[in-house]
C-alpha cells in the first residue's frame, strides 16, 4: 500500500503547489474556472460522504448553500464584521440549523428523510425571499472587497480540506460505522452502532463545509439573491458530478467536478438553455448503465484489461 | 488459475491496483499541466500588442437572457440591438480617429439563461475575448453581478432600459453606466396626473408590489409620496414573485374599499391578479400597472376586456419628435406589421444603447477602454426616448416619459393611448377613461 | 374570524392538493416506499399538454384533460417499467436520484418547448370568469369545479381500488409484494399501473391548478413538496388522510396569507409540515412512517 500512498501524496503535493501558484500566471478567466471547480468539489465530496457512504440523500443541499451565503451576508455586510469571523460563523450557522432539524429528520428513513431536507431548504428559501433585513426578493450586495486571488485561495483551501476530511472520516472508525449504516441501517443498529450519533456527526461536518462553500461562492459575483442561493441547480450539478465520479469515490469526485465545470464553461455556452437538461439526462443514463457511477465502471474496465497482462 | 492466485493473496492484484493508480495520477497530472499550459498560452495571446493594426471589427459583447424566465424581454433586446448595430454598420461603422477609418461593430451575444451565475461567467468570458465594451440590458439581479466582474477587468458596461434607481444603489461604479427608466419619475408622473382626479375618489390607495428589486425600490419611493399628498394607503407585505393566489389580499382590499390601485407585477401575474379581483367582485376606480403592460400580446393574453382602462407608463411613444425616435418608429412599425412582434416602448432604450457606444467611441477616437469609459461619462446626445447624459456620481441617466391607458378603437383593436405627457408636448393625449367601466 | 371567503377558497384548493397528495401516497404505498420526486413535474407537464391541446383544438381544457390524463398515465407507466423497476429492489433511496434526474429532464424540456413565461389555462375556458354564490359568499366558479372534480376523482379511485381486479392486485402488491408474486401477481406490471395511476391523479390536479392559477416549468418541485406535505399531514396510505391533509394545507395557506401577508403563505405551510414531522410523523390518519 505504500507505493499507492506515495503516488497519491506526491501527486497531491505537486497539484496543490501548481494550483496555489496559479493565480500569478494564469488569466482571470481560468482562475474563475478553477474557483467553480473548488466550490463544487466541496459539495460533491460532502455528497459522497453523506449520501454515498451513509445513505442520507441530502436533497436539500441547496438549503445549506443558501444559508451559508446569507449568514455570510448578514455578518459581513449587515453587521459589518470582519471577513474571517464572518466566514467561520456562516459555517457554524449551517451546523446550528443542521442540529436543530436533526432530531426531527433522523427519525425518518430513506425517502422521507430526503424529502424533509427538501422541505427545510424550501422553507429557508421562502423565508429569505421575504426577509427585508437581507433585501428580500431583491437580493443584497456583498460588501466585501477582496482581490480575486484571495477568494481563489480560500476556495482552494476549502476544497483541499474537504478531500482530507472525507478521506480521514471514511478511513476512521466513524467511517466504518457510516458505511455500515449506508448498507443496512437496521443491521447496523443490531450490531450496536449508535446510528443516531454517527449520522449526526456526518451531517454536521457536511453542513459546515457546504455552508462555507456557499458563503465563499458568493464572494465572486458579489451579489446574493434567494433564487441563486437556494437554486435547485446546486443539487442537479452535484448529482451529475457525483454520478460521473462515483457515489462513493473520493478521488472520482475530482473527475466528476472537472467534467461538469468543463461542460458548463465550454459546451453549454454554445447551447444555452440545455445545460440542466443534459445534466438530467447524464444522471439518468449513468444511473441506468452503472448505478455505482461512471468513473468506478471505467476503472473496473481498466482493471480488467490490466489483469489480462 | 487466476482465481486461485487471487484467493491466495495479494501479489497479482496489488500490481494491478498500482498500475491503475499510476494511470489515474498520470491522467490528472496531464490534465492539470495541459490546463495551465493552455491557460498561459491563451493569456499571452489575448494581451493586445502595443501598436495594434487597425482592427477589422470593433468587438462589443452582449449578455442577454435568451432563455429562462426573462427570455421574452431578452429576445426583444437582441432583436432591437442587432437592428441598431446593423444600421451603424450599414454606414460603414464607427469612425475612429486613431485609424482615420470607419470600423464596423461585431456584436458577440451570449445567453445568460436568466441566471446571474451564468451572467458572471459570461462577463469573464467576454473579457477573455478582448471586447471593448459590454452591453447588458437585464434587470439588476443579473446585471449587477455581471457588472461587478466587468468592473474588475476595467471594461465599460452599458445597461439600458431598466429601472435606474437600483443600478445606482448597487454602485459606486467606475465602468458601468445605466440609461433607463426612473421610477421616481414614473411615480411623480402618475401622482401628478392623479391630482386632477383625486377629488372624485375616496383618496384610498392600495399598493400591491412584488418582492424583487423593482418592488422594493417602488415601496421606498412611493409610500412617502402618498403620505405627503394626503392619500391613505393600504400597503400589505410585498408578495413573493411567483405568487398565484391573491384572494386573501383582494379580500382585504375590498374591506378597506380602496379606490385607487397601484400594482406591480409581470404581465401574467397581473393577469391572474386582475382576474381574481374581478371574480371576487373588487373593482377600483383607477388602476395603474407599473410592471409595464405595454405589449399587445400581453393585453391579448389577458382575454376579454380585462385590460380596458389599465394605466401604465410609456417610456416612448411614436409621436416623440427626435430623429432617433423616428428611426426607431420605423423599425417598431416594421416588426409589428410584418412579423407581428411588438417590440414594446422600452425597446427605444435598447435601440439607443449601441448609438451611445458609437458616439462615445467616436469621441474617444480609439478602442482604449479607459478613453471609451471617460467618453461615455461625457455623453450629451439625443436618443430615441429623449436626451442622453449620465450623472457623474451615480452613472445613470433617463429619458422622457408619459402615461398611457389601454383602450379599444372603434374597430375593436387594443391601443395604448397616451393620457398624460408633460415632458413631450408633441405627444397627442386623449381623455382618459375614469372611473373604470 | 376570517371572512368565509378565505376559508372556503382554502377548502376548495385544499381538495386539489389532496388529489395530488393521494397520487404520491399511492405510489409510496404501492411501490415499496418509493417517493416519486418527479410527481409535481408530472402535474405541471399535464397542464402544459392541456394548454397546447386546448389552444390548438379550441376545445375546453377539461375536455382536453380526457386525452392528457391517459398520456401522463402512459408516461408514468413507461418510466416505472423501463427505468425504475430495475432499481427498486435495492433500496427506496436509490430511485430518488433517478427521479431527480427525470424531474430535471421534464422541467427543462418544458422550458425549451413552452418557454418560461407563466401560462394559464384560464383564458381558454370561457367559464373561468363566472362566479357563484355559495353560503352567502361570492366565489369564482372555477374553484368549485376544481373541488368537485377532485372529489370525484378520489371516489373513482376508491371504487377502482376496492372493486376491480387490478385495484386489488395493486393493494396486494403494496402490502406484501413477495406474497403477491406467489399468488401470481406480476408485480412489475402492477407497479407500472400504480405509478401510471399516481401520475394520472397528479395530471388531473395539475390541470385544475392550471385553470385556476398560473404555472411555470419550475413549479414542479414546489408541487412535489406540496404533495409530500399533504401525505405528511394526513398520513400515508389513507385517502381520507390525504383529503384532510390537503384541506388543512389549503386553509392554512389562505389564512396565513390573510393574516400574515401573502409573503408568508408558503413559509407557514413548510413550517406546518416540519412541525407535524417533528411531533406526529405518521400524520393524522397514518399507519406507518
Amino acid at each position: 500500500m505504500d507505493k499507492k500512498n506515495r503516488y497519491i501524496i506526491g501527486s497531491s503535493i505537486v497539484a496543490i503547489a501548481l494550483l496555489t501558484l496559479a493565480p500569478y500566471f494564469i488569466p482571470l478567466y481560468w482562475m474563475a474556472f478553477l474557483f467553480f471547480c473548488f466550490i463544487y468539489l466541496v459539495l460533491t465530496e460532502m455528497w459522497v460522504l453523506v449520501a454515498g457512504f451513509t445513505g442520507m440523500v441530502l436533497l436539500g443541499i441547496g438549503g445549506f448553500v443558501g444559508i451559508g451565503a446569507y449568514s455570510f451576508v448578514i455578518f459581513s455586510t449587515c453587521l459589518n464584521w470582519p471577513l474571517w469571523p464572518s466566514l467561520i460563523l456562516s459555517g457554524i450557522i449551517g451546523v446550528i440549523i443542521a442540529l436543530a432539524v436533526s432530531s426531527t429528520i433522523f427519525r425518518m428513513r430513506g425517502a422521507y428523510f430526503a424529502m424533509s431536507t427538501l422541505v427545510i431548504a424550501n422553507a429557508l428559501f421562502a423565508w429569505f425571499s421575504t426577509w427585508s433585513y437581507t433585501g428580500g426578493g431583491a437580493g443584497i450586495v456583498v460588501n466585501v472587497k477582496l482581490p480575486i486571488a484571495i477568494v481563489y485561495h480560500i476556495a482552494l483551501i476549502l476544497a483541499f480540506a474537504s478531500i482530507i476530511i472525507v478521506t480521514f472520516v471514511v478511513r476512521s472508525n466513524l467511517g466504518l460505522m457510516l458505511k455500515a449504516i449506508g448498507s443496512d441501517e437496521d443491521a447496523a443498529l443490531t450490531v450496536g452502532v449508535n446510528t443516531y450519533t454517527c449520522k449526526l456527526y456526518c451531517f454536521l461536518i457536511a453542513s459546515f463545509m457546504i455552508s462555507l462553500a456557499g458563503a465563499i461562492y458568493f464572494l465572486y459575483p458579489g451579489f446574493v439573491t434567494p433564487d441563486a442561493a437556494f437554486s435547485p441547480i446546486w443539487l442537479i450539478n452535484t448529482l451529475t458530478a457525483a454520478s460521473v465520479g462515483g457515489w462513493t469515490n473520493i478521488g472520482g469526485a475530482i473527475i466528476g467536478v472537472i467534467f461538469i465545470i468543463t461542460l458548463q464553461q465550454f459546451f453549454y455556452v454554445n447551447y444555452p438553455g440545455l445545460s440542466m437538461l443534459i445534466n438530467g439526462i447524464i444522471i439518468v443514463v449513468i444511473f441506468l448503465i452503472s448505478p455505482r457511477g461512471l468513473w468506478p465502471a471505467i476503472r473496473s474496465l481498466i482493471e480488467k484489461r490490466l489483469k489480462r497482462f | 488459475m487466476k482465481g486461485i492466485a487471487r484467493g491466495n493473496g495479494m501479489p497479482c492484484c496489488r500490481s494491478a491496483i498500482t498500475k491503475v493508480q499510476g494511470a489515474v495520477i498520470a491522467i490528472i497530472a496531464i490534465i492539470i499541466v495541459a490546463a495551465l499550459v493552455s491557460g498561459i498560452y491563451y493569456y499571452y495571446t489575448s494581451i493586445p500588442t502595443p501598436t495594434p493594426p487597425p482592427p477589422e471589427k470593433i468587438k462589443i459583447g452582449m449578455i442577454a437572457s435568451l432563455s429562462g424566465g426573462l427570455a421574452t424581454v431578452g429576445r426583444l433586446q437582441k432583436i432591437t440591438i442587432e437592428e441598431a448595430v446593423k444600421m451603424i454598420n450599414s454606414e460603414g461603422g464607427v469612425f475612429l480617429k486613431q485609424y482615420q477609418a470607419k470600423v464596423p461593430i461585431e456584436l458577440i451575444i451570449y445567453d445568460d439563461e436568466s441566471n446571474p451565475a451564468r451572467a458572471t461567467e459570461l462577463a469573464g468570458r467576454l473579457a477573455a475575448e478582448g471586447v471593448v465594451a459590454v452591453i447588458c440590458c437585464s434587470y439588476a439581479h443579473i446585471v449587477t453581478p455581471a457588472a461587478k466582474v466587468t468592473e474588475r477587468y476595467g471594461i465599460p458596461l452599458l445597461n439600458g432600459g431598466t429601472p435606474i434607481e437600483f443600478v445606482a444603489a448597487a454602485g459606486p461604479w467606475n465602468y458601468t453606466w445605466s440609461y433607463g427608466m426612473s421610477y421616481k419619475k414614473i411615480i411623480d408622473d402618475f401622482l401628478a396626473f392623479l391630482e386632477g382626479y383625486k377629488n372624485r375618489t375616496n383618496m384610498k390607495f392600495a399598493v400591491i408590489l412584488s418582492d424583487d428589486i423593482i418592488g422594493r425600490t417602488q415601496k421606498t419611493l412611493l409610500v412617502p409620496e402618498l403620505e405627503k399628498r394626503g392619500y391613505s394607503a393600504f400597503v400589505p407585505d410585498l408578495y413573493p414573485p411567483g405568487t398565484t393566489d391573491f384572494t386573501a389580499l383582494i379580500t382585504k382590499m375590498k374591506e378597506e374599499k380602496c379606490e385607487i390601485l397601484w400594482m406591480h407585477g409581470t404581465a401574467p401575474t397581473f393577469a391572474t391578479f386582475w382576474r381574481q379581483c374581478l371574480a371576487l367582485g373588487y373593482k377600483p376606480k383607477i388602476i395603474y400597472q407599473s410592471g409595464g403592460l405595454a405589449r399587445l400580446e400581453e393585453v391579448q393574453a389577458l382575454g376579454g376586456d380585462l385590460a380596458l382602462g389599465v394605466i401604465t407608463f410609456l417610456c416612448w411613444h411614436y409621436d416623440y419628435p427626435f430623429p432617433m425616435s423616428k428611426t426607431f418608429r420605423e423599425i417598431w412599425t416594421k416588426y409589428l406589421v410584418e412579423k407581428n412582434i411588438d417590440l414594446s416602448p422600452v425597446a427605444a432604450y435598447y435601440f439607443t444603447v449601441p448609438f451611445i457606444l458609437k458616439d462615445a467611441l467616436e469621441r474617444a477616437g480609439s478602442l482604449d477602454r479607459e478613453a471609451l469609459n471617460k467618453a461615455i461619462g461625457e455623453t450629451k446626445m439625443i436618443g430615441a426616448p429623449g436626451p442622453v447624459s449620465f450623472d457623474s456620481v451615480t452613472h445613470v441617466g433617463t429619458g422622457y416619459m408619459c402615461l398611457g391607458q389601454w383602450m379599444k378603437t372603434e374597430y375593436g383593436t387594443w391601443i395604448l393611448q397616451p393620457i398624460w405627457s408633460k415632458e413631450v408636448p408633441e405627444v397627442k393625449t386623449v381623455e382618459p377613461i375614469f372611473p373604470l367601466p | 374570524m376570517a371572512p368565509p371567503e378565505v376559508i372556503l377558497m382554502g377548502t376548495f384548493t385544499g381538495a386539489i392538493y389532496g388529489l395530488i397528495g393521494i397520487g404520491l401516497s399511492l405510489i409510496f404505498t404501492g411501490i415499496r416506499n418509493m417517493i416519486n420526486l418527479a410527481h409535481g413535474h408530472l402535474a405541471v407537464l399535464a397542464a402544459y399538454l392541456a394548454l397546447t391541446l386546448s389552444s390548438n383544438s379550441m376545445l375546453d381544457p377539461l375536455i382536453c384533460a380526457l386525452l392528457v390524463v391517459p398520456i401522463v398515465f402512459a408516461l408514468g407507466a413507461i418510466i416505472q417499467y423501463g427505468a425504475v423497476n430495475r432499481l427498486i429492489y435495492r433500496s427506496p433511496t436509490i430511485p430518488l436520484i433517478l427521479f431527480a434526474g427525470i424531474a430535471s429532464i421534464i422541467e427543462n424540456v418544458a422550458l425549451l418547448v413552452w418557454h418560461p413565461d407563466p401560462r394559464s389555462l384560464a383564458p381558454l375556458a370561457p367559464y373561468s370568469l363566472l362566479t357563484v354564490s355559495l353560503l352567502g359568499v361570492r366565489l369564482p366558479l372555477i374553484y368549485l369545479v376544481g373541488f368537485l372534480i377532485s372529489l370525484g376523482s378520489m371516489l373513482i379511485l376508491y371504487t377502482f381500488l376496492k372493486h376491480t381486479d387490478i385495484g386489488r392486485a395493486i393493494r396486494a402488491a403494496s402490502e406484501d409484494p413477495e406474497y403477491a408474486e406467489c399468488l401470481g401477481v406480476d408485480t412489475k406490471k402492477i407497479y407500472a399501473y400504480t405509478f401510471g395511476i399516481g401520475g394520472a391523479l397528479a395530471a388531473i390536479a395539475g390541470i385544475m391548478v392550471g385553470l385556476i392559477y398560473l404555472f411555470v416549468p419550475s413549479d414542479g418541485w414546489p408541487y412535489t413538496i406540496l404533495s409530500f406535505g399533504v401525505i405528511v399531514l394526513g398520513g400515508v396510505g389513507s385517502m381520507r388522510g390525504a383529503f384532510v391533509g390537503g384541506v388543512i394545507l389549503g386553509i392554512s395557506q389562505q389564512l396565513s396569507a390573510y393574516y400574515l401577508g401573502v409573503a408568508y403563505q408558503y413559509f407557514v405551510g413548510y413550517i406546518l409540515i416540519l412541525a407535524v414531522l417533528a411531533l406526529r410523523p405518521q400524520g393524522i390518519f397514518g399507519m406507518r412512517v
